[in-house]
């Protein structure tokens, strides 16, 4: 029973990294809206902080694949892993799609706060405030687009995910 | 779903107000009237040195390059900004990790061109880097 589960975590986590990184490709063409944050906050409520960590760390691992390597990959194994344990421990609290939305939108807006930090460990402080400031707009839309995406996306999709999950979970 | 819409239509106007608020507070800020300003292209490994001196009224250097841009026989690309990847008809390899550095009076620039308000008397060095 316990190496079926594992089997079926392992097969999880792959799936649904590999729906992050699709998801991101699909927007990927507009300016810092996308639907990773959704699918993150998605799936670590319905699976628990910890295959949410592992989903997160195949996520950026992928990137790096992809993009190659470079400075955000520091920032890339932090946030998003930042993310899912947010939204697991206030997981118990929020009640509505109104609580994530609110939670998506700080994340976006707060982004290039922490992609600054992450730059000026590399390239000084002077140049992280340059990089943060000149990426406020580019925060702002971020922060915006979450709000809208997760308020409108999160209870369908939630409801779908976690459904489709628990069936996979429970089937021998 | 009338309640979402307007929590939508609050927050687009809370981000309108703070796209205005960060234009007018921290948005790049031109100098006004003529200038006289020099664009140097350096690209070392070609033999490329070469000065262009303009006498312009424009506000940003992204604007005089493009105005410019045959003359410059440069290569600008669209990313979210104006980026230079090509000055003096060398178009830098991005395989080989290259890329135009820019340096305002031997400066590094901390923006890109479009941000870049013009001075007078200025001197923009575009010089082919590695990183």
């Amino acid at each position: 029973m316990v190496g079926k589960m594992k089997v079926k975590d392992i097969v999880l986590i792959g799936i649904l990294s590999a729906s992050l990184t699709a998801g991101k490709l699909a927007l990927s063409f507009i300016p810092n809206v996308e639907i990773v944050t959704l699918l993150f906050i998605v799936f670590t409520l319905s699976l628990g902080i910890r295959r949410g960590l592992l989903i997160a760390i195949v996520f950026a691992t992928t990137e790096i694949l992809i993009y190659g390597f470079s400075t955000w990959v520091l920032l890339y194994y932090f946030i998003w892993p930042l993310l899912v344990v947010i939204t697991g421990l206030l997981g118990k609290l929020i009640k509505s799609e109104y609580g994530y939305a609110i939670l998506a939108a700080i994340f976006g807006l707060c982004f290039g706060l922490f992609a600054a930090i992450n730059e000026s460990i590399f390239y000084g402080l002077a140049y992280g405030l340059v990089y943060w400031t000149k990426g406020l707009v580019f925060d702002l839309v971020h922060g915006v687009s979450n709000f809208i995406i997760v308020l409108l996306l999160f209870k369908p999709l939630n409801k779908f995910i976690s459904k489709q999950i628990s069936s996979f979970l429970m089937e021998q | 779903m009338k309640k979402k819409i307007i929590w939508i239509v609050a927050v687009l106007l809370v981000f309108a107000l703070a796209l205005a608020a960060y234009w007018t507070f921290l948005g790049p800020k031109a100098n006004e009237g003529e200038k006289k300003v020099t664009i140097r292209v350096i690209v070392e490994k070609e033999g490329i040195n070469k000065s262009f001196e303009y006498d312009t009224d424009l506000d940003f250097l992204g604007q005089l390059i493009n105005e410019k841009k045959e003359e410059l026989a440069a290569e600008i690309s669209d990313m979210g900004g104006s980026f230079v990847k090509g000055m003096a008809g060398y178009v830098a390899d991005e395989s080989k990790n290259e890329f135009f550095s820019i340096k305002i009076n031997d400066v590094d620039a901390m923006v890109g061109i479009d941000e870049i308000p013009l001075t007078d008397e200025d001197t923009y060095t575009f010089e082919l880097t590695t990183w």
